[in-house]
C-alpha cells in the first residue's frame, strides 16, 4: 500500500486525467469536427447544391434561352404596364 | 525611402531569381537566402535608428498616389509594427534556410512565393493607407495559397481552398467596412481620404461604427483565428510545407491582431470598449478549448496548430483589457508565439524530413538517435509552455496581470489553459523523444549544421526575451499608452454602465 503511494497516481490517472483527455477527445470529434467544421462544410454543400439545382437551365439550346427572354420580357412589361 | 526598400527588397530578389537563375537551384536558393538576410539586416538597422520614446509613426513616406480618390502611398512604423517587421524578416530567413533541401519539386516557384509573401506581410505592417493596406492584405493570400496547395501534404488542395475562402470571406467584409468608413468620413465634412491616421482622428459613432467594427473584427478574428472561426487553421497548418507552417503561424496570424489594434480599436474605440466583455469571453474559450483540442491530437503538427488557437486567445485577451500590462504583454506574446511556434513547426518539419510521418504514435525514443534535436525541441517546448527564463513566460505573465486587473475570473480560466499547455506539450515530448524507441529510427542522423544554424537565432531570441524583455517592451510603452489614451474616455464612461456592473461582478470573487 505505502509502496504504491496509496495508489494516488492511479487515482489521478483514472479521474482527472481520464476525464480531461476523454472529454477533450469527445469535444474534438463531436463538436469541433461535427458542429463547427460541419457548419463550414454545410455552407459549401449549400452552394454546391444550389449550383446543381440551377444547372439544367443551361441547356445550350438558343431556343430555350429565347423562350426565357420572352417570358422575362412579358413579366416585366406586365408589371410596368399594369402595376 | 527606407521602408519602401525594406518592403520591396524581397520581391526584387525574386525578380532576379526569375530572370537570371531559372535552371540553377543552388544559385536561386542562395539569392533567396541572401535577399532575406539583407531584408533582416535592414530591419535591424531601422530598429537601431528608431526612437522608442514616442508613439508617432517614424520613417514616414507619404506620396499622393490616386489623388482623385484620396489614396496615397503612405508608409510608417510605430513600436508595434517595428517588432512585427523584425519578426517577419527573421522568420523569413528561418523559413528559407529551413526548407533548403526539403523542397525538390518546382523549387524556383517555391522560393519566389516565399519572397513575394514576405513583401506582402511587410506591406501590411508598414501601410498607413487603407487602400494600400487592403492591397497588401490580399497580395499575401496568393503566395500562401500556392505554398499550401502545391507543396503541401496529402489533403493540401482541401486545406488551401479552405484557408483561402475563410480569409477571403473576412477580407471582403472588411473591404465593405473600409468603403463605409471612408464614405462616412467624407460625408460628414472630412475630405475623401483613405489615410489611416486621418481616419483614426475622426471618431466614428452610432450604427455605422458598430457594423463597421463588426466587419473589421470578423475579418481579423478569422485571421487570428478566434473561436469559433478557427477550423481553417489546423487544416492549413498541418497540410502546409514546413516553411508555410512557420510563416502562417509565425506571422500571418499576427496580422489579425495587428488589424484589431489599428482599425477595430483605432477607428472605433467606443465600440471596442463595449466589445471588451464578449472578446474576453471568446478569448478565454479559445485558450481552454485550443489547449483541450491540442491534448488529444494524434498528429504532431495538428497539436502545434491547435496550441496556436490557445496562445492567440491569450493575445486577444491581453489586448482587450486596455491596460498597460495587458497590451504590452499581448504584443510581446505575438512575437514570442511567432518565435516558439515557428521553431516547433521547424522541428516537426526536421523530424518529418527523416521519417515521413507526423503521427505521435509512430515516434518514440527519438532522443537516442537525435540528442541534439531533442535538446532544441525541449527548449522550444519549455518556452511554449511558459517556463520562467524563456520568452513565453514573460508574455503570458504580463497578459495574466492585465487580465487579472480587469476581471479575476478570466485570469483563472486562462491559467487552466496554461496548465493544459504544459500537459499537452510535455506529453507530446514524452511520447516522441522518450519511451519505447522505434527500431526504424535508431539509425537516423542528428540535425545537420544547416538545421542547427536555422534554429540558433530562434533559441537566441527565446532566451533574450526571456531574460531581458526590456529591449522589446521599451518599444511598446509609447504605442500602448497611445491605445489606452484612445479608449480612456469611453472606459470612464462605461464605468457605471452594465459593463461595469458585469466586470465588478466577475471581478468580485
Amino acid at each position: 500500500m505505502v509502496y504504491n503511494k496509496f495508489y494516488m497516481d492511479e487515482f489521478y490517472a483514472a479521474t482527472v486525467v481520464r476525464v480531461t483527455v476523454d472529454g477533450s477527445r469527445w469535444v474534438w470529434h463531436r463538436f469541433d469536427e461535427a458542429v463547427i467544421d460541419g457548419a463550414v462544410h454545410g455552407t459549401a454543400w449549400l452552394w454546391q447544391s444550389a449550383g446543381r439545382a440551377v444547372r439544367p437551365l443551361q441547356t445550350g439550346k438558343v431556343q430555350n434561352y429565347l423562350l426565357g427572354m420572352f417570358l422575362g420580357l412579358f413579366v416585366v412589361v406586365t408589371v410596368v404596364v399594369f402595376l | 525611402m527606407s521602408l519602401t526598400i525594406l518592403t520591396f527588397l524581397p520581391v526584387a530578389g525574386a525578380l532576379v531569381m526569375l530572370v537570371f537563375m531559372r535552371k540553377r537551384p543552388s544559385a536561386y536558393k542562395t539569392t533567396a537566402l541572401v535577399t532575406s538576410i539583407f531584408t533582416l539586416a535592414l530591419a535591424i538597422y531601422l530598429a537601431t535608428q528608431f526612437r522608442a520614446d514616442t508613439a508617432d509613426f517614424q520613417f514616414v513616406e507619404n506620396v499622393s498616389w490616386i489623388s482623385s480618390l484620396g489614396i496615397s502611398y503612405h508608409l510608417g512604423v510605430d513600436g508595434i509594427s517595428l517588432l512585427l517587421i523584425l519578426l517577419t524578416t527573421l522568420l523569413s530567413v528561418v523559413a528559407i534556410l529551413g526548407s533548403w533541401n526539403s523542397i525538390t519539386d518546382r523549387g524556383l516557384a517555391f522560393f519566389i512565393s516565399l519572397l513575394v509573401l514576405e513583401t506582402g506581410m511587410l506591406g501590411v505592417f508598414v501601410s498607413l493607407d487603407l487602400f494600400l493596406f487592403y492591397m497588401f492584405w490580399e497580395i499575401q493570400l496568393i503566395p500562401m495559397y500556392f505554398i499550401i496547395g502545391l507543396w503541401g501534404g496529402a489533403r493540401r488542395v482541401y486545406a488551401a481552398i479552405k484557408f483561402f475562402l475563410f480569409t477571403f470571406v473576412g477580407s471582403v467584409l472588411m473591404l465593405v467596412a473600409i468603403l463605409a468608413v471612408v464614405w462616412s468620413y467624407s460625408k460628414h465634412g472630412g475630405p475623401l481620404t483613405f489615410d489611416i491616421l486621418a481616419l483614426q482622428k475622426a471618431g466614428f459613432s452610432g450604427t455605422l461604427a458598430i457594423w463597421a467594427f463588426a466587419a473589421f473584427f470578423l475579418a481579423f478574428a478569422i485571421k487570428v483565428p478566434m473561436f469559433p472561426v478557427h477550423t481553417w487553421l489546423p487544416d492549413a497548418h498541418t497540410e502546409a510545407p514546413t516553411a508555410g507552417s512557420v510563416i502562417l503561424a509565425g506571422v500571418l496570424l499576427k496580422m489579425g491582431v495587428y488589424g484589431m489594434i489599428r482599425f477595430c480599436i483605432g477607428f472605433f474605440p467606443e465600440v471596442a470598449v463595449k466589445a471588451m466583455m464578449p472578446v474576453l469571453i471568446l478569448s478565454a474559450i479559445a485558450v481552454v478549448y485550443g489547449a483541450a483540442m491540442s491534448l488529444v491530437q494524434p498528429d504532431m503538427k495538428r497539436l502545434v496548430a491547435y496550441s496556436s488557437v490557445s496562445h492567440m486567445g491569450f493575445v486577444t485577451a491581453g489586448l482587450f483589457t486596455f491596460n498597460q500590462q495587458g497590451i504590452e504583454g499581448s504584443v510581446l506574446q505575438m512575437i514570442n508565439h511567432g518565435i516558439l511556434t515557428g521553431a516547433l513547426f521547424m522541428m516537426v518539419g526536421f523530424f518529418y524530413d527523416r521519417t515521413h510521418t507526423r503521427l505521435i504514435k509512430d515516434y518514440g525514443g527519438m532522443a537516442r538517435p537525435m540528442p541534439v534535436a531533442a535538446a532544441f525541441f525541449s527548449l522550444f517546448v519549455l518556452g511554449s509552455l511558459g517556463l520562467p527564463g524563456l520568452n513565453g513566460f514573460v508574455g503570458e505573465f504580463l497578459i495574466l496581470i492585465g487580465v487579472f486587473q480587469y476581471a479575476k475570473v478570466f485570469a483563472v480560466i486562462a491559467s487552466i489553459g496554461v496548465v493544459l499547455g504544459a500537459a499537452y506539450l510535455l506529453w507530446m515530448y514524452q511520447r516522441t523523444m522518450f519511451q519505447q524507441a522505434n527500431e526504424k529510427w535508431l539509425s537516423l542522423k542528428d540535425l545537420s549544421a544547416r538545421e542547427i544554424i536555422t534554429l540558433v537565432p530562434l533559441v537566441g531570441m527565446a532566451i533574450w526575451i526571456g531574460l531581458y524583455p526590456h529591449t522589446f517592451l521599451n518599444l511598446l510603452h509609447a504605442p500602448a499608452q497611445n491605445i489606452i489614451s484612445q479608449v480612456q474616455p469611453y472606459l470612464a464612461e462605461h464605468g457605471n454602465s452594465l459593463l461595469g456592473l458585469a466586470s465588478s461582478f466577475f471581478g468580485g470573487f
